[in-house]
């Protein structure tokens, strides 16, 4: 019996170090996960509670929670939840799993999985059994990490800059608001869209999608400048960087994108590039020498044309100074001018200067000289430009020379003129003088003879006598009239208003107009010239009217003028003879008549006469006539262009 | 009627004309010739062996060798004894500087020598009458 009960009790302790055992196991896995367990028995309204479950509760150890306490330990706002959780897995035999808030003893707010499932006896609900976990950390680390996904897209949507993540499918997860505005995508839902269904034409774009591809195996591709040909046509210049994105196990997650729009840049570059093109193709081919002169003179750089018209090459002028290839007479000058520029007292210089052409001949040169500046506002570099104008500073200095020869010229000219003017003056004094004297001989005699030895001549000696006399009186004229004429020539215009109605009346009257004549004067008639000349071009002219229109019955003329803008026309007119106009042009040369002698008297130098004092006066005479009906002179003393 | 006329004339030919002329006016004065300036001065100023003469009237040529017209006008005018005689000027020039100088240098009147004879002598005539009757001339002190 005492075996037995030796070997019972033995049992027995075996069995309670096992349980003790199974129980420990079980402590101790509820406090590493975390975990308490407890039963509530539906009849009774016990509950069993592990120690974990009291120590979530915070309640001291070893407290014993009943149902009615336990629910109350719940957030007001949860209770309803777990009340009606309970009461459906009594009544209808449903199991539940929630997330809770519960206010522990001591008063904190802590989140909580609550588990629960019926125990069943045959069909009837005997027990509930349940886990129930502190959850508190979890949760608030899933808070965190919601808002912080939250502060991120923020972050990203108002990046200045266009900026987009993609998932490994391609479908959008995050996009900048700058990646809406630059691909003019406002308005649209572009999140969880794939990115070739928001960008249909990248599905023209291979070596795009291959990029994409790459990046999804880890690359990242950048680019300073890609064209992306737009749906529409229009081309985009993008600089970019696409690169793989990994999640927390350091798997790639997807693309981000990080795009920048330069497209605007590339037009002012490509502006600037063009510009710089024809600048540079300016400066090869320009027909005018161009070159870039640093601050000391040297020849940084020169154009084909002025290697042309200097006659070094470009490597020369690289060894040379502007001061070397300078005319010394004219390096004053440019260097003062040059140290202006650097002074920056003037921008701008041009001067005419001379060059040595490789060959020793002297280039002269057109300089227009300008300056690059550096960010300091101190010249860099002078731009010159310089045009060879040898041949035109030749043709000027030709011509200068040219003039001082023609003014010397005039000079000489001049003075032989005046010698010749003295000598003729003497020639015609003594011409008047000497030339006449025989002829009054001519004359007197045979006006002696006449007289006092007519009664030993026949009628026939008489009238050779008269015509001797005749003709040396004739000669007499002749002599007076082109003395006139050439004193007419050398005198001295003294212009001044002249009555001309008074003139003429003066001059009329010195003529001794036979009585028949009507002679009508316009008053009130002025004209401005020499008193003098103009007297004897009117006495030359009346005496014509007078001489031409002495055979006429009732022989009139009429003096009188027309105004012509600020001049005015004289005009006489007459009645007499007239003449054909086919002669007119023979009117006003001297010894030219138009008549015998044997009908109007006369030397021929009267009208020539006319024409030199209106010359002189920088006029015009002129005449209209038909034979039989009378003549008209016209003259002015102010040439029309005045 | 006594005062001789001084004729101042190189060319024979007028002399001849003119004295002819005056003839033939009347003028019956006795007529003394000099056929150039130099000649005449000596005449009016007188020399050594010579009295100086008192013409009642003086007709000048200007154009003449040795010393011209205007010359011996000069002179007789510089000259008080002979600054008051009467001279007339005869010329075959007709250039007005002649005819103004002349006026200037004193000459009484100033006759432009004409191809025409007869107008010659018209104008002679008509000056001997003036200077030789007319104008009393001057008295012989």
């Amino acid at each position: 019996m005492m075996t037995d009960v030796k070997a019972q009790n033995m049992a027995i302790g075996k069995k309670t170090y096992e349980l003790n055992y199974l129980n420990e196991l079980f402590q101790s896995i509820q406090k590493t996960a975390k975990i308490g367990v407890w039963e509530l028995n539906i009849t009774t309204n016990e509950v069993y509670s592990s120690d974990l479950v009291i120590e979530i509760h915070e309640l001291p150890k070893g407290s014993e929670l009943n149902l009615a306490d336990g629910l109350d330990y719940y957030h007001p706002d949860y209770r309803p939840i777990i009340e009606e959780a309970i009461d459906k897995a009594i009544a209808q035999q449903e199991a539940y799993d929630l997330e809770l808030i519960l206010i522990t003893a001591k008063g904190n707010h802590r989140w909580v999985r609550a588990i629960g499932f019926p125990v069943l006896d045959g069909d009837k609900v005997i027990a509930l059994r349940g886990m129930f976990q502190d959850i508190h950390q979890k949760k608030r680390l899933e808070v965190k990490e919601k808002t912080s996904r939250e502060t991120l897209e923020l972050f990203v949507a108002h990046t200045p800059a266009a900026v987009a993540m993609l998932d490994t499918n391609l479908h959008y997860l995050m996009a900048s608001n700058r990646w809406y505005t630059d691909y003019e995508l406002e308005g649209q839902d572009i999140i969880g869209k794939h990115h070739y269904d928001v960008f249909p034409e990248i599905r023209k774009m291979p070596h795009w999608i291959k990029d994409h591809q790459d990046v999804l195996k880890g690359k990242v591709i950048r680019n300073n400048e890609d064209p992306f040909i737009r749906e529409d046509g229009t081309k985009q210049w993008l600089k970019y960087e696409i690169y793989p994105w990994y999640n927390s196990l350091g798997e790639i997650g997807g693309i981000g994108m990080f795009t920048e729009d330069i497209t605007e840049d590339k037009i002012m570059i490509e502006k600037v590039r063009k510009s710089e093109e024809r600048l540079n193709s300016v400066f090869q081919n320009s027909s005018i020498g161009m070159t870039v002169v640093s601050t000391d003179g040297r020849f940084l750089d020169v154009n084909p044309s002025l290697v042309k018209m200097l006659g070094y090459t470009k490597e020369e002028f690289l060894h040379l100074t502007f001061q070397e290839v300078t005319h010394p007479d004219d390096l004053k000058e440019d260097m003062d001018k040059v140290q202006a520029m650097i002074d920056r007292k003037i921008d701008t210089y041009e001067m005419e200067k001379r060059y040595f052409h490789k060959e020793g001949q002297t280039i002269w040169g057109q300089l227009n000289v300008s300056a690059s500046y550096n960010e300091k506002g101190e010249v860099d570099f002078f731009i010159s430009q310089i045009q060879d104008i040898t041949l035109r500073k030749n043709i000027e200095e030709e011509r200068a020379k040219i003039q001082e020869t023609l003014e010397q010229e005039v000079q000489k000219r001049t003075v032989e003129l005046e010698a010749t003017n003295k000598e003729l003056e003497a020639f015609s004094y003594s011409v008047s003088h000497d030339l006449r004297a025989p002829l009054r001989s001519i004359n007197g005699f045979s006006g002696a003879i006449i007289e006092d030895y007519s009664h030993l001549l026949d009628q026939e000696g008489k009238s050779y006598l008269n015509r001797i006399s005749g003709a040396a009186e004739r000669m007499g004229s002749l002599i007076d009239d082109l003395l006139d004429l050439s004193r007419i020539s050398r005198r001295q215009l003294v212009r001044q208003e002249l009555d001309m109605t008074l003139l003429t009346q003066e001059v009329v009257k010195s003529l001794n107009v036979p009585e028949h004549f009507e002679i009508d004067v316009e008053p009130n008639l002025k004209l401005n010239g020499d008193p003098k000349l103009i007297r004897i071009a009117l006495e030359n002219l009346l005496g014509n009217a007078i001489k031409y229109s002495g055979k006429i019955e009732n022989p009139q003329i009429k003096v009188s003028g027309l105004k012509e803008g600020d001049r005015t026309i004289i005009q006489i007119r007459d009645n007499g003879v007239g003449f054909d106009m086919n002669y007119a042009a023979k009117l006003f040369g001297a010894f030219q008549r138009l008549h015998a002698r044997s009908e109007y008297e006369g030397t021929g130098i009267g009208l020539a006469t006319v024409q030199r004092i209106i010359n002189l006066h920088g006029g015009r005479v002129w005449a209209k006539s038909k034979p039989g009906e009378g003549a008209t002179f016209y003259f002015t003393t102010k040439s029309s262009y005045e | 009627m006594n005062k001789p006329i001084l004729l101042v004339e190189d060319n024979e030919d007028d002399v001849i004309l003119t004295m002819r002329a005056l003839k033939k006016k009347n003028i019956m004065n006795e007529v003394v010739v000099a056929s150039d300036g130099v000649e005449a001065l000596e005449l009016l100023f007188g020399t050594e062996e010579k009295e100086a003469l008192v013409p009642s009237l003086i007709l000048l040529d200007l154009k003449m060798p040795k010393m011209d017209g205007l010359d011996v006008l000069k002179a007789i005018n510089e000259n008080e004894q002979t600054k008051m005689l009467p001279v007339v000027v005869l010329t075959t020039s007709d250039e007005e500087d002649d005819m103004v100088k002349s006026y200037r240098l004193g000459a009484n009147s100033y006759i432009r020598k004409p191809v025409d004879f007869d107008r010659f002598l018209e104008a002679v005539g008509q000056l001997g009458l003036y200077w030789l009757v007319l104008n009393e001339g001057l008295p012989k002190d």
